[in-house]
């Protein structure tokens, strides 16, 4: 293994089912040491991704690499690489500890790290359930435990977010920051922006299987530009002015309205000279849900969603 | 090879299945033990052409009767490798053991051991059943050297049903399919196949192979030219469920 080869490195990778491309010369790198958020609208082909990065599924053009050298030729792969995938399953008549201890054999892992991991991630007192009684949220924790057993240099996580409670989704997100920290790489796909963002440190960006962009989140969203937020008792008639003004005009949950296109000082003119009464007037840096539509929309099609499962 | 072969173990070890099939097996093999006994000498034993049991070959049929735990054990190793893809865990499998020609090889090797066991099991509960039948018969057991040499061919046979059950099961993935077609295949194709053409029997991946090491027949091979015959059917599945596996995503 390459000492100084990315964590993570994907070359032209494509994957086609039939007449399907699922991943169209995709390539990208995550670096060591970082926690990269892996986004992209449902079937934009992250999962396949991650599938053929670990060996699972074979790519029709292009190489990945974990560590300089394919998964497969990784010596002990599971103390390199952990992964929690969406398509991991779990023999329902197995319990938790008897899954680990499985895993442990198969991957020539110490048992003795079965407690930690169960302690780790809140599934001690699980150990001896079945995994048949286990919720959605038990069985995330299980597979989080299942792919930190072998304190791997890496983690792949497909939407390891899915089901955890507030408290296990905090746990998660500390975890991922003190293992980033220590040197270990991240790469984790979620459709909870919010959650990534608070995360991770960069991004890969993919659409219908291709790469839209990688890097810093900083970048991303100052690529994505700025917009002025502005909120009014009298928000309908505010609109009416900015968008008689060419701006775009969103509003937003909390009743604010997000104005693209306009200044911020033309934004209070424009109020000034109707005579409407605004409460808060600033500038705003774009997040990164925000940034991934702006990458993302469909001019053609609905607004993508990403909150809704079933990425491929 | 060894921890992977473990590790199958402890897969099947870790779930009731094998224990839910060891004993249906069981009691199947019982009741028709007990039948067997309670009928031979009786006039609806001799219309049933059940021979009373009174020398070493009547011990032997009986012993050889423990071969119907063969059923059993193909649907125990057929569920050995289509658990995997039922349940989903053949990721995780592969993500620990990339190479799949391991995977495959622990679970046929994991496989041979557990169908013999459950073959000396069927075999030797017809010696214990008939054992309590001639002591509360006050009757003396026809027993010796060939009634344990029987226990080990129903074994054997047992064994061979695992390791050809599971590479099919690998090669199938749907539990499904693979569990009805493998037991279609022995109890309805093969026993239709070689009533129409006798020839065709000793060919037979399951009573071809396994024949010789059970009661004897004529239409079949001897015993060194089944064993090879069981290897090469083994040895082809477990090709083609390599190559088809290799080809496969998971």
């Amino acid at each position: 293994m390459d000492p100084n080869a990315p964590a993570i490195e994907a070359r032209g990778l494509s994957k086609h089912y039939g007449p399907v491309a699922a991943v169209q010369d995709l390539s990208f790198t995550v670096p060591r040491g970082s926690v990269t958020g892996f986004l992209g609208p449902n079937g934009a082909g992250k999962t396949t991704t991650m599938r053929v990065l670990l060996g699972l599924a074979s790519p029709t053009a292009g190489e990945t690499m974990v560590l300089g050298v394919p998964y497969g030729r990784l010596d002990a792969p599971l103390r390199r690489v952990g992964a929690a995938l969406e398509i991991t399953g779990f023999h329902p008549g197995r319990t938790a500890h008897d899954h680990l201890r499985v895993t442990c054999l198969e991957g020539d892992l110490a048992t003795d790290r079965i407690d930690t991991v169960l302690t780790m991630t809140g599934m001690s007192e699980f150990a001896g359930a079945k995994v048949r009684g286990f919720s959605f949220g038990m069985r995330q924790r299980l597979a989080l435990a299942t792919a930190l057993l072998g304190e791997p240099q890496v983690l792949v996580l497909d939407e390891p977010a899915n089901g955890l409670d507030p408290a296990g989704v905090a746990w998660l997100r500390d975890f991922l920051r003190r293992y980033a920290k220590d040197g270990g790489a991240v790469l984790i796909s979620s459709h909870i922006l919010s959650e990534v963002a608070e995360v991770a440190d960069r991004v890969v960006v993919i659409d219908r299987g291709r790469l839209l962009t990688q890097g810093s989140v900083s970048e991303l969203t100052a690529a994505a530009g700025e917009h002025v937020v502005v909120r009014s008792p009298s928000a309908p008639a505010l609109r009416e002015a900015l968008e008689r003004a060419d701006a775009e005009v969103a509003e937003q949950p909390d009743g604010s309205l997000a104005v693209l296109g306009l200044p911020v000082e033309r934004v209070g003119e424009i109020a000034a000279a109707e005579g409407i009464v605004l409460h808060e007037l600033h500038r705003q840096a774009s997040t990164l849900e925000q940034a991934f539509f702006a990458l993302t929309a469909d001019p053609g099609g609905p607004p993508v969603r990403p909150d809704v499962e079933g990425s491929t | 090879m060894t921890r992977l072969i473990r590790a199958e173990l402890l897969k099947v070890r870790s779930t009731r299945l094998w224990l839910g099939l060891l004993a249906g097996g069981l009691v199947l093999d019982a009741v028709g033990v007990i039948a067997v006994l309670a009928l031979a000498g009786t006039a609806e034993g001799a219309r049933a052409q059940i021979q009373p049991i009174t020398g070493i070959e009547d011990m032997q049929s009986l012993v050889w009767s423990g071969s119907v735990l063969s059923i059993f054990v193909v649907v125990l190793a057929a569920t050995m490798a289509t658990a995997e893809y039922r349940y989903g865990t053949a990721a995780s499998t592969y993500l620990a053991t990339p190479a799949r020609w391991r995977v495959l090889s622990s679970k046929l090797w994991a496989a041979i051991p557990i169908g013999f066991a459950f073959g000396i099991a069927g075999g030797a509960l017809p010696i214990v059943i008939a054992f309590a039948w001639f002591a509360v018969k006050a009757g003396a057991m026809p027993f010796g050297g060939p009634v344990l040499v029987a226990v080990g061919e129903v074994g054997v046979q047992c064994a061979y049903a695992a390791a050809l059950s599971v590479c099919v099961g690998v090669a199938l993935r749907s539990q499904l399919v693979a569990i009805l077609g493998l037991l279609g295949w022995a109890l309805v194709v093969e026993p239709l196949a070689f009533s129409l053409v006798h020839s065709l029997k000793r060919w037979a991946p399951f009573a071809g192979a396994q024949g010789p090491f059970g009661a004897p027949d004529p239409l079949l091979f001897g015993r060194l030219t089944a064993a090879g015959l069981m290897l090469a059917y083994v040895a082809t599945a477990w090709y083609v469920a390599l190559w088809l596996e290799r080809r496969r995503d998971v």
